[in-house]
């Protein structure tokens, strides 16, 4: 899937390297539509005018009368510079100002890029569970105890990425270490365990898969909608089981829950 | 107007998690803050249910529509970081807790609620985007050959 197990002449055939700007495009959570629309449009840029299918598990790629290229996709995140990244420079494709040999060589660095440093992306989860948690109804003094659960949820996730470990076994586990400060929280009496609780966990909510789902859907792509709407729900299942773990524990120990 | 900066910082931030780049992650942050002004009117009012978040959603695919626009870049980056406040990350913890309580009905009837939430905030998003797109779109780019 990535450039290390390719040799270099497939990144002068246009279809390959249109094919690899849709696999980072979908990995990267662009929208099955606009996936589809970037891909013919390189291609008929590229002088190979194709069709294209899209799906979150492969996307295959056919040209008019000619070959057909087909990528499987198994895991996909959300980095949004990828996506911003490779729109601008179809664009600059699209308007001659970018050569095939010159957009391959940006897609090939474009892999695994990352605006901001991991410390920073944790930090800012940390910050942002807290001022959710506040949302909810927490106090000032249940911040420190979402934050930390943010810092949990997203530093675990970010940590496991880049291993092979099955996207549903991480959130699982994020879902219930997160939930710790929460019960932390309680065990010390400062109440509104729940809103610390909601909070960290609002890192892992499976939300802009959802609504990528329902919009897929309204957009007429069922096959991406319906299972971008399994993966919500699985990954909602297991946030839910892993929260659910510790707090059902805390509950049967000390009987009482501060919502 | 706490709630509305606590929205919209909290978008802000889900925006720098998800890798958007600075400008981007600051219009996202500002509409968080008009979404979620919207919603918070709407929420005072009575009976209005599922109203608000939808209102709410509609205004942030609006604006993001716009946005895209003017400054030529994907919707995404708009509207995944200001949409997250709105996900009904506490009514799904409540369901949650209810059910390991053992109160099945009112547990699920609150995971519904949750999902009919975020239902209604993907409606308003996908509807904001088929009605200001092609206002805002006034040229096409040919599809390349037959097929859509």
């Amino acid at each position: 899937m990535t450039m290390s197990d390719r040799t270099p002449n497939l990144w002068s055939d246009p279809l390959t390297v249109v094919a690899e700007a849709g696999v980072l495009l979908l990995t990267s959570g662009a929208e099955t539509s606009r996936v589809e629309d970037t891909m013919e449009r390189l291609a008929a840029a590229f002088g190979v005018p194709a069709q294209t299918m899209v799906m979150p598990t492969a996307l295959f790629l056919h040209q008019a009368g000619g070959s057909t290229v087909m990528q499987r996709v198994r895991r996909r995140g959300t980095n949004l510079a990828v996506v911003e990244l490779i729109n601008a420079w179809s664009r600059d494709v699209a308007a001659g100002r970018l050569t095939l040999p010159g957009f391959a060589e940006r897609l090939s660095a474009v892999s695994g890029y990352r605006r901001y440093p991991p410390a920073v992306e944790v930090a800012a989860a940390g910050v942002a569970a807290a001022l959710l948690a506040v949302l909810f109804g927490a106090g000032w003094r249940n911040m420190p105890f979402a934050l930390m659960a943010g810092v949990i949820a997203q530093g675990l996730r970010a940590g496991l990425r880049a291993h092979a470990v099955s996207p549903g076994v991480t959130d699982f586990l994020g879902a219930m270490l997160a939930a710790l400060p929460a019960l932390l929280d309680a065990g010390l009496g400062l109440g509104r365990g729940g809103a610390v609780l909601a909070g960290g966990l609002m890192v892992l909510v499976p939300g802009v898969m959802m609504t990528t789902g329902v919009r897929d859907g309204i957009a007429g792509d069922l096959l991406a909608s319906v299972s971008r709407l399994l993966e919500a729900a699985v990954v909602a299942a297991a946030v839910a089981a892993g929260a659910a773990l510790p707090l059902y524990l805390y509950i049967l120990g000390h009987g009482r829950w501060p919502v | 107007m706490t709630a509305v900066l606590l929205a919209a910082v909290s978008a802000l931030l889900f925006g720098v998690v998800y890798q958007c780049p600075w400008r981007a992650v600051l219009l996202a942050g500002l509409l968080a803050a008009v979404g979620w002004g919207v919603y918070a009117a709407l929420a005072t009012v009575a009976h209005l249910m599922i109203l608000p978040d939808f209102a709410g959603a509609l205004v942030v695919g609006a604006l993001a529509e716009v946005a895209a626009v003017w400054r030529r870049q994907p919707v995404s980056l708009f509207v995944v970081p200001a949409i997250i406040p709105f996900v009904p990350g506490y009514t799904a913890y409540q369901s949650m807790l209810t059910l390991i309580r053992g109160h099945f009905v009112s547990g699920l009837g609150l995971g519904l609620s949750a999902i009919v939430v975020a239902g209604s905030l993907a409606v308003g998003l996908a509807l904001a985007t088929a009605v200001v797109r092609p206002l805002v779109h006034r040229r096409r780019l040919p599809v390349p050959f037959g097929g859509r």
